[in-house]
């Protein structure tokens, strides 16, 4: 369609009398064929995706955090002030801190105030007091508690150290005197990499039963199609419970996190499985499959270059909407202390101690793994919003 | 003149904002005088739809109404005028249905699938009418007599789902017209219909305004239905009116350039260009005794009560070399059907026998293997109605012209870009567009492109299903121009499928019109058009609309033919469902399914 300035002069309304034989003076275009043709659209499809998808602040923002995050996963050991199991018996349940910038109302470098512990024996339990005369500046790029770095390196350095003789509990510790802010950090590594590994299997494992029910139709699809109704009919928490408990508990807490997340991929692969065969079966009543067909192209052929390109994107978007129920499924099982075990540190295993009511009373911070916990799935969801809004560039 | 019911001045409409605003209706103008039909005419992108629903005040979320003004006068009420873009929601709810009714082009889905007949239609009665004493089922099963129904009290029953297209839109109009609003607006209503229902429903729309009085704004593409209702006439080009006024002056003697280029393209049947009998000694596939049964689902348990459905049953048809076959026939015909068995995409019922002669002799398609069957997909292709889905939306041009040369090993990389650059320049696309992606074409020229890519393996045979029904008028001739000339310039032979016999009368040598899987009369193209003797030719024939306003329907020749019902048919052509009529000779070459 022409575009054209209504603000420009030069052209007279048409008459509204219905006997007056009006002939617009627009010569006429000659048959110049523009009916449907979108020239806006005329590019690959990945560039309209990405552009569209950039339109979409929120699913941009969510983006990038997640990015953000899965870009620390390697290095958590050293953004971590501390290590994931390091005890502090002075300072069980000790609040968080809070980093200043000013003393004595001048600006100086980021530091905490020193605290002080005792015990309260109305109450039983810690009151920590903040000593404002003690300046404890926090140190930087320092060298602090050693760890192996991916388990295999030593090594000392830290982002972030706590100051000399002092502490740096930014979220508080927790009933072990443990750094919460640290666990977080250590935590995030499993909690996010489990969702990966589940959606890969579950991928693995959809992409193949669903694309061969879509494609082969039949019985195939019959026998997969029953296979999804059983596997979806099985109440999930008690299953994941039964599988999880079935983990050896002598196993490395690596095998049983992989383990975990094979289990959490062996259960959620179903709805992929639908996606993919209903995406496939709409495809093939598509006329260029068809043409396709005809022209004598292999069944593999049409599979590559005619089928794959147009699906891929729906997969990349169930995928990662799926990725959310793996991370609250893996917090879950770790939640009611069926998942991973301490010492393995994921978010899951955090809010295992934080079950008790009194402890949430009086220690709340000891359930902050529950904030990004929320962050990651919100961000996860409103990703795949996002990307299943440019997916479909043609709309 | 009486005052007009609609007055619709200077109206302009604008989808997007800031700087991306693109209007898409610029100062249209047009009244709509009491009982008279207007038909906003115009091709698709022309703004005709955006006006109608700028009216009934249903545009959407996207579009601003950026200038001009509604007028529309009730009859009900005061009989004030008031401005339709500024009346309250409240009051505009009332006027809708009340006042401004309105049909839509999709019968299939402007019913809901989950309520009768009966309790849609009685909801416009209970939302808009005063009680007159008689119940609202007795009010809509007189209505349903009005619009024809035979069982007007079944109909009121009935779900959406067991009537036919026709008798949707039959229902919609009856729910339309039951508060006998002053203004219909009929939205392209019968183009998703077969064309001898479009001839019956255009006639009871006629009907229903002279019962009522109403005015009709009929939104159409076709200038044939355009001739047949209407009294005035306003053309759209690219949200602008290109020409208005009575219908007869516009018709009869269009003075702006596009009206007369579209009234040359409107198909119609010309039996002085169509062709005459072509020598038949030499075939390129003859096919005997085709017959396809489908076995519907049973809805038992294990299937019992399956039903077998006939798509096809016993078809000859025979294509002679560098010749055009054309398949005309209503929507369930077995056209298409026909069309798969021929290419081998479907398999036939045993006992079918299709034969090819590629020219180094003759073998069946249905014993094809491997290598042969791959050179056979070389030789007969298929161009497809839909240009929209026919072309992978994630490959280039350039890409899908080569697909099949690549499928085929047909020529190295550098010949592949040398063919298609050929085949582009040859169905009048530019090889600079090659790099592009079908979303910037129009669908005409995707249709090009689809040519382009069915002629790559150099066919002899091309089947073409419907190639220019999903096109508009203009571009229409534009492609059945351009497959005119492919067909001796490449020493093609065609199968055509249309449901339209004018789309075939100048392209086609020989014509098969197929009704309910069965091939009811079939002669070369001259003697079907100038003496056709089936009755269901003969509807079909009459209900092709004719832009010409003296040449109206012929509602009686219709009638007799009309809604595929072999059952119905007069004799000695009736039939029941079991067993058909013998194909007769009447003449030399001309068949005709008919008692003996």
């Amino acid at each position: 369609m022409k575009r054209t300035d209504p603000t420009k002069g030069g052209r007279v309304p048409s008459p509204i009398d219905p006997n007056e034989h009006y002939v617009n003076a627009t010569p006429d275009d000659e048959g110049v064929d523009t009916g449907g043709a979108r020239p806006d659209l005329d590019m690959p499809t990945g560039k309209l995706i990405r552009r569209r998808f950039l339109r979409h602040r929120l699913a941009v923002i969510s983006g990038l955090f997640l990015a953000f995050l899965y870009l620390c996963i390697p290095f958590v050991e050293m953004i971590a002030p501390y290590g994931a199991n390091q005890r502090d018996a002075e300072h069980l349940y000790a609040p968080p801190q809070s980093v200043h910038f000013f003393h004595e109302g001048s600006l100086v470098a980021p530091f905490v105030y020193a605290t002080t512990a005792a015990p309260d024996l109305e109450n039983f339990q810690w009151k920590y007091e903040e000593d404002r005369t003690v300046r404890q500046p926090i140190r930087f790029l320092c060298l602090g508690e050693p760890y192996r770095f991916w388990g295999l390196v030593e090594g000392r350095f830290h982002l972030v150290c706590p100051p000399e003789g002092g502490t740096l509990f930014l979220l508080g510790a927790d009933r072990l005197g443990r750094d919460v802010f640290s666990r977080l950090v250590y935590g995030m590594r499993v909690s996010l990499t489990v969702g990966l590994i589940g959606i890969a299997i579950s991928l693995l494992i959809g992409v193949t039963l669903g694309g061969m029910a879509g494609y082969f139709g039949g019985w195939v699809d019959s026998i997969v199609q029953r296979m999804i109704e059983v596997i979806r009919s099985l109440p999930e928490l008690p299953i994941w419970l039964a599988l999880s408990a079935a983990v050896p508990p002598q196993w490395s807490p690596v095998s049983v996190f992989l383990m975990i997340s094979i289990i959490l991929g062996l259960l959620d692969w179903p709805g992929l499985a639908r996606a993919v065969r209903s995406k496939l079966l709409s495809l093939r009543e598509e006329e260029f499959v068809r043409a396709a067909e005809l022209i004598g192209a292999s069944p593999a052929r049409i599979i590559r270059t005619h089928l794959i390109p147009n699906f891929m994107s729906h997969i990349v978007v169930s995928a990662s909407l799926s990725i959310p129920a793996m991370i609250l499924g893996e917090t879950a099982l770790s939640f009611l202390g069926l998942g991973l075990r301490p010492p393995a540190v994921s978010w899951g295993v955090m809010l295992n101690d934080a079950q008790d009511l009194t402890v949430i009373e009086f220690y709340p911070w000891v359930a902050s793994a529950m904030v990004p916990v929320i962050l990651v799935v919100l961000a996860f969801n409103f990703l795949g919003d996002g990307l299943r809004d440019a997916m479909d560039p043609y709309s | 003149m009486s005052e007009p019911i609609l007055h619709v001045s200077d109206l302009g409409v604008a989808f997007g904002k800031g700087r991306d605003l693109h209007e898409v209706v610029r100062g249209v103008s047009f009244a709509i005088p009491a009982g008279k039909t207007l038909a906003l005419v115009g091709e698709s992108g022309s703004g005709k739809s955006v006006t109608c629903r700028t009216i009934m005040g249903l545009l959407s979320g996207n579009a601003t109404v950026t200038r001009g003004r509604i007028d529309y006068r009730c009859h009900l009420g005061d009989g004030k005028t008031e401005d339709l873009l500024s009346v309250s929601k409240r009051r505009m709810r009332q006027i809708r249905g009340d006042g401004i009714a309105m049909i839509f082009q999709e019968p299939m889905s402007s019913l809901s699938p989950f309520h009768t007949i009966g309790a849609q239609v009685s909801e416009m009665l209970a939302l808009h009418s005063e009680n007159d004493g008689r119940s609202h089922r007795d009010r809509c099963i007189e209505a349903f007599e009005g619009v024809g129904f035979a069982d007007p009290a079944r109909t009121f029953d009935a779900y959406p789902f067991e009537l036919s297209g026709g008798m949707r839109q039959r229902a919609m109009i009856a729910m339309a017209t039951i508060c006998v609003p002053n203004l219909l607006i009929a939205d392209e209503p019968t183009t998703a219909l077969d064309v001898t229902t479009q001839a019956l429903i255009l006639d009871l729309l006629q009907k229903r305004q002279e019962e009522t009085g109403m005015s009709v704004l009929l939104v159409t593409h076709d200038l044939g239905v355009v001739a047949n209702v209407a009294d005035y006439v306003t053309v759209m080009r690219q949200g602008e009116v290109m020409e208005s006024g009575p219908a007869r002056d516009l018709l009869m003697t269009p003075r702006h350039p596009y009206l007369k280029r579209l009234i040359a393209a409107a198909p119609a049947i010309d039996t002085d260009r169509a062709h005459g009998p072509a020598p038949t000694t030499d075939l390129i596939v003859k096919a005997e005794n085709v017959s396809k049964t489908y076995v519907s689902r049973g809805r038992g348990l294990f299937g019992l009560g399956a039903e077998n459905i006939h798509a096809l049953r016993d078809v000859d048809i025979s294509i002679p070399r560098g010749g055009t076959v054309a398949l005309v026939g209503e929507s369930g015909s077995g056209k298409s059907t026909l069309a798969r068995v021929i290419m081998r995409d479907a398999t036939p019922d045993p006992g079918s026998r299709i034969t090819y002669d590629m020219g180094d002799g003759p073998f069946a398609a249905n014993d094809l293997k491997g290598e042969a069957l791959m050179r056979f997909r070389e030789q007969v292709q298929i161009v497809f109605q839909d240009p929209y889905s026919s072309l992978s939306p994630r490959m280039t041009i350039q890409d899908i012209l080569a697909e099949p040369l690549r499928v085929h090993n047909f020529c190295d990389r550098s010949e592949m870009r040398d063919r298609s650059v050929a085949m582009m320049k040859r169905v009048g696309l530019s090889p600079d567009h090659l790099s592009r992606y079908p979303h910037a074409f129009s669908g005409g020229q995707r249709q090009r492109i689809a040519i382009a890519r069915a002629l790559a393996l150099e066919p002899k045979l091309l089947i073409c299903d419907e190639p220019t029904s999903a096109l508009d008028v203009s571009v229409q001739a534009q492609v059945l121009d351009l497959l005119d000339d492919l067909r001796e310039e490449f020493g093609l032979s065609y199968l055509f499928i249309s449901h339209d016999l004018a789309v075939v009368s100048h392209l086609a040598d020989e014509i098969a019109v197929m009704c309910r899987g069965a091939v009811v009369e079939q002669a070369p193209a001259k003697i079907l058009f100038e003496a056709p003797v089936h009755p269901y030719t003969k509807a079909l024939m009459a209900a092709a609309p004719d832009p010409h306003p003296d040449h109206r329907l012929d509602l009686n020749a219709i009638s007799l033919g009309a809604g595929a019902k072999p059952e119905a048919w007069p004799e000695p052509y009736r039939y029941d469902r079991r067993d058909p009529l013998p194909l007769l000779a009447v003449d030399d070459r001309h068949f005709v399914r008919m008692e003996a």
